[in-house]
């Protein structure tokens, strides 16, 4: 419950700040967030949601509950305001720069943001000049001194990149954090970021700036998810080929996307640091989260594991009023994939392994999950099925109820390159079918167990080694040869569900933290 | 002026006199041929009409009326077409230009005869003289905003004889219908008008012939007087620059000093002449590559240390442009200081114009080494302090002059004072300016000049 020594004048009582989640995308960590305020009806929820641009996206996939005071949308960009008038561009951007040439007043703010590239350590100075917020977007891309510390930061971390392409990326990397950093707190007693990133260190920020507790609860590790984009972005790509200037879209070199990749994973790595150092308590959702936590500078006394939990009530009774599980017009064994259709999920292995062990076992494949989120990586998926000859056996079905979902699979696959704990196996556990997943985030925990007592509930399903569809394929194989296998590890599962994962004890632990009670179990160990 | 460098870079690098020669006479012809053709038509009419005669005043002041407001009106509109054409030409796109040349063409020849009719009609001329006035005024602005153009598009041989012909045509057919048919100032302004005409023509062909059949009408003009405002501006600044002592020698000083003074500023910009053609010539090849090449750098994946490299070579290259251009003024200043006597006889000044020509040939000079650094200022697209280094020239002559003539001074060493003072400013613009080219270049970019202010919190529905 709120206690009386947070209140504070007609604010929230916690301030949730979310960046690419609830309640506008659909996905695990959103319905966690909307689970978590619809369980704590007794807390006033501000939230505070940082969108990549304006009107993307626009639609609200949950509705808000009834506790929710407010909903802020930030955006690290904005779309032109004025008209798409090159010229009037021009002229508003020299008169930008004539304005700010002349003011050569240093920005605490431009202070920490070249010492978060060029220091390890993160102390109370370093958050007090990101608070002071004295940063304007004008400043920032107009400003002498801005560029100044452009041009020390490229000869310090990238001295043999091109400097255009470091300026424009320089610019892209902080102006959502200038922009962010601009922007008014909105009172509350407790600000909880569910990342690190812009998210992390906007709330680190607010907190620092109000005084403020701050609670960070990070579901996949962010520095590890964007290092994993970085390697694969196509806007950060070096080609073999030698500097053009006489193409618009002039690829980069190698050596510059090489620099260019190292920066941006430095400066998210330096965002994480702030948000850790901020952070009263640093919340993961299994023991290995945490311990990346502490190796990225997170301090071990101040880290707490708090697992997802799920209404296990609720979800049998959906599933009871759902429709009775379908039973196959063939033997085909029934495989699913639930989750975004995004590159972090790793489709292309889920489908190469479906097709290896289609060689051998007869299956039917269904894909669950939002196909307008990245739908280039759609067609490319669609592409791969169409190359391997699975048309026939698979379909891609989109969001579908939860019922629906798991009366229509045997086993759940999930191939994902990085996750945090994953709703998805604790639903499909909860539903007794057993799982197949690579050994990312919590996975292992769920599947095998965490502790001694955990374990002796059994397997509830294979763990299988990173973005290999062999392995994955010859796991499909044994579950789908033996269904008592199945049968066992779906058991193990819910059982697992029931007496690990339940969602009223994650609530109350969270009603803890925000209700400012001691932690008896902060102390850098796991709250299970 | 619009694409000519590699023209020149062709005629310096045949290795021949010949060519070497006629990059620099064309260098002088685009830099020097609106003011030299002025002074030679103001300094024709005694010669060609006797000054005895009744309509001699008449003549002279339709004349010198047509011909300021050319020079007033059409400066900051050559300027404007110019880089207008200039930046056309750069984004390949041909079919953008035509239509805003004849727009342009056609404000300047509405806005400068109807100005000089005006003029000419309050200072009391008699109408016929007035529409003259007008319809000189009218021809040659719109010559010169031709030969703004046409200097980009067109070969500079094709440049040169249009303006050759139509300067023989005017001197050649005033001097036959006021000596042969004796048709007096009519005759005169009529052979100069169609000269002028005849020049225009021959530029219009020319610029014709390499635009492209499809036109783009929708392009337009008045956006580039917004946003060239400043270089327009500078234009005009810099033009008046040239007149403002003379006006001030004439107003405030007057009699036979201020005449003298006049007519010595007159003759010592011809002293400038091989210079503006070094410059011109240096300017839009040797510069010219220097500048691209900083900017391929720039757009080609240059490393901090070698942009750096690029804006010293810049600087150094703005340096030797300085150093050139004041050896080949100091060399001709040297040449006419000696012979000084014999130039003031030759275009027959009297001798009281000895002390003031010896002095306005270094303000020349000045004034010529500060519209180079107007010209490095353009360049390297320094509106604002193009604008400002002018209206300082501007400024500096005219204050300088007016304290001179009030304390008695003569008023040349005012002039040179101004002149002084305006090329230290302008350099000192043009050296900072291009020391910070990288952060102007890079600041001054339109990225998040648009954006909004953070949204506020919404209450949710």
């Amino acid at each position: 419950m709120p206690s009386d020594h947070r209140a504070h004048a007609a604010g929230a009582d916690v301030c949730l700040v979310l960046e690419g989640t609830y309640p506008y995308v659909p996905g695990g960590v959103s319905t966690w967030a909307h689970d978590l305020i619809r369980g704590l009806p007794a807390f006033r929820f501000a939230l505070v949601h940082i969108g990549a641009e304006r009107g993307q996206p626009s639609k609200r996939h949950y509705a808000l509950p009834a506790n929710v005071d407010s909903l802020s949308d930030l955006y690290c960009r904005e779309p032109l305001s004025r008209r798409a008038d090159p010229a009037s561009l021009w002229r508003a951007a020299r008169a930008e720069y004539r304005r700010q040439g002349a003011a050569r007043r240093p920005s605490r703010v431009l202070a920490a943001l070249r010492r978060l590239h060029l220091e390890t350590q993160v102390d109370a100075d370093l958050l007090d000049d990101l608070a002071s917020g004295d940063l304007s977007v004008g400043s920032f891309l107009h400003g002498r001194s801005s560029l100044d510390v452009t041009m020390e930061l490229c000869e310090r971390l990238a001295p043999e990149a091109s400097f255009l392409d470091f300026f424009w990326h320089f610019r892209s990397m902080h102006l959502p954090l200038v922009r962010l950093l601009g922007a008014q707190a909105p009172p509350a007693a407790t600000y909880h970021a569910l990342c690190t990133g812009y998210a992390g260190v906007l709330g680190a920020a607010w907190s620092h700036r109000t005084g403020r507790p701050f609670l960070l609860t990070e579901h996949g590790i962010y520095t590890r998810e964007r290092d994993l984009e970085l390697d694969r972005t196509t806007w950060i790509q070096g080609s073999r080929g030698s500097r053009r200037a006489d193409q618009e879209e002039r690829p980069l070199d190698s050596v510059t996307a090489s620099c260019l990749r190292r920066v941006w994973g430095r400066f998210f790595r330096g965002l994480a640091r702030c948000a850790y150092a901020r952070a009263s308590t640093i919340i993961s959702l299994s023991e290995i989260s945490r311990r990346r936590q502490i190796a990225d500078g997170a301090s071990p006394e101040r880290t707490l594991v708090i697992p997802n939990g799920i209404d296990l009530e609720g979800l049998q009774q959906r599933l009871a009023r759902g429709p009775r599980p379908v039973v196959p017009e063939s033997r085909a064994v029934r495989v699913g994939f639930v989750g975004r259709l995004v590159p972090i999920k790793n489709m292309v292995t889920f489908l190469r392994a479906c097709f290896l062990a289609s060689r051998t076992v007869d299956l039917v494949v269904r894909v669950f999950g939002p196909l307008d989120e990245d739908p280039a990586y759609v067609r490319r998926c669609r592409r791969l099925v169409a190359s391997l000859g699975l048309g026939p056996r698979i379909r891609f079905e989109g969001l579908q109820p939860i019922e629906a979902i798991y009366a229509a699979i045997d086993m759940l696959v999930l191939t994902s390159f990085s996750e945090g704990q994953p709703l998805v196996v604790l639903e499909a556990n909860a539903a007794g079918i057993p799982v197949i997943a690579s050994d990312v985030g919590a996975c292992r925990d769920l599947i095998e167990g965490r502790d001694e007592v955990d374990r002796r509930t059994g397997l509830s399903g294979i763990v299988t080694r990173l973005a290999d569809p062999e392995e994955t394929a010859a796991a499909i194989v044994r579950l789908a040869l033996d269904p008592a296998l199945r049968h066992r590890m779906g058991a193990a599962g819910r059982e697992r569900v029931a007496t690990q994962y339940r969602q009223s004890v994650t609530l109350a632990r969270y009603g803890m933290l925000y209700g400012g009670d001691p932690w008896p179990a902060s102390a850098g160990a796991s709250s299970a | 002026m619009a694409g000519i460098g590699w023209r020149l870079e062709r005629l310096v690098h045949q290795g021949t006199l010949a060519g070497a020669t006629a990059a620099y006479a064309m260098g002088a012809a685009v830099m020097t041929m609106p003011w030299v053709l002025t002074t030679a038509v103001l300094v024709s009419l005694p010669a060609v009409v006797e000054r005895g005669k009744a309509d001699f005043a008449i003549g002279q002041t339709v004349v010198e009326v047509a011909y300021a407001v050319a020079l007033l009106v059409d400066g900051p509109l050559q300027i404007v077409m110019s880089r207008h054409t200039s930046d056309r030409l750069y984004e390949g796109r041909r079919d953008a230009i035509a239509a805003p040349f004849f727009r342009g063409l056609g404000a300047a020849f509405l806005i400068c005869f109807v100005t000089a009719a005006a003029v000419l009609f309050l200072l009391g001329q008699p109408a016929g003289a007035a529409v003259w006035g007008g319809a000189l005024s009218a021809a040659v602005g719109a010559q010169w905003t031709a030969l703004s153009v046409g200097n980009g598009l067109c070969s500079p041989w094709y440049v040169l004889g249009a303006v050759a012909a139509g300067a023989g045509h005017s001197f050649l057919l005033a001097g036959l219908l006021v000596g042969v048919t004796e048709l007096g100032i009519p005759g005169y302004l009529f052979g100069l008008v169609s000269g002028q005409c005849l020049a225009l023509s021959i530029l219009l062909a020319g610029i014709l012939r390499t635009l492209p059949d499809r036109v783009d009408e929708s392009a337009r003009l008045l956006p580039a007087f917004r946003d060239y405002l400043p270089l327009a501006a500078a234009g005009l600044a810099f033009n008046a620059s040239l007149w403002v002592d003379k006006l001030v020698a004439w107003n405030l000083v007057g009699g036979e000093s201020g005449t003298v003074h006049a007519h010595a500023s007159t003759v010592a910009w011809f002293s400038t002449i091989p210079c503006l053609a070094w410059i011109f010539v240096e300017v839009e090849t040797v510069f010219h590559r220097r500048y691209r090449a900083f900017y391929h750098g720039l757009e080609g994946g240059a490393t901090l240390p070698e942009l750096r490299r690029g804006v010293l070579a810049l600087s150094g290259e703005a340096a030797r442009l300085l150093r050139g251009a004041v050896g080949v003024q100091a060399g001709v200043i040297v040449a006419l200081e000696f012979a000084a006597e014999h130039w003031i006889r030759w275009f027959g000044l009297p001798g009281s114009a000895l002390l003031p020509f010896r002095v306005l040939l270094l303000s020349a000079g000045l004034q010529a080494l500060t519209l180079l650094g107007l010209i490095l200022l353009y360049y390297f697209d320094l509106r604002r302090d193009a604008f400002l280094a002018a209206l300082g020239l501007l400024a500096g002559i005219a204050i300088s002059t007016t304290a001179a003539a009030w304390l008695g001074w003569p008023p040349c060493t005012g002039t040179l004072l101004g002149c002084a003072a305006g090329a230290v400013m302008t350099w000192i613009r043009v050296d900072r300016g291009i020391r910070g080219t990288l952060r102007h270049v890079l600041l001054g970019q339109p990225f998040g000049a648009e954006e909004a202010p953070l949204a506020a919190p919404s209450r949710p529905d």
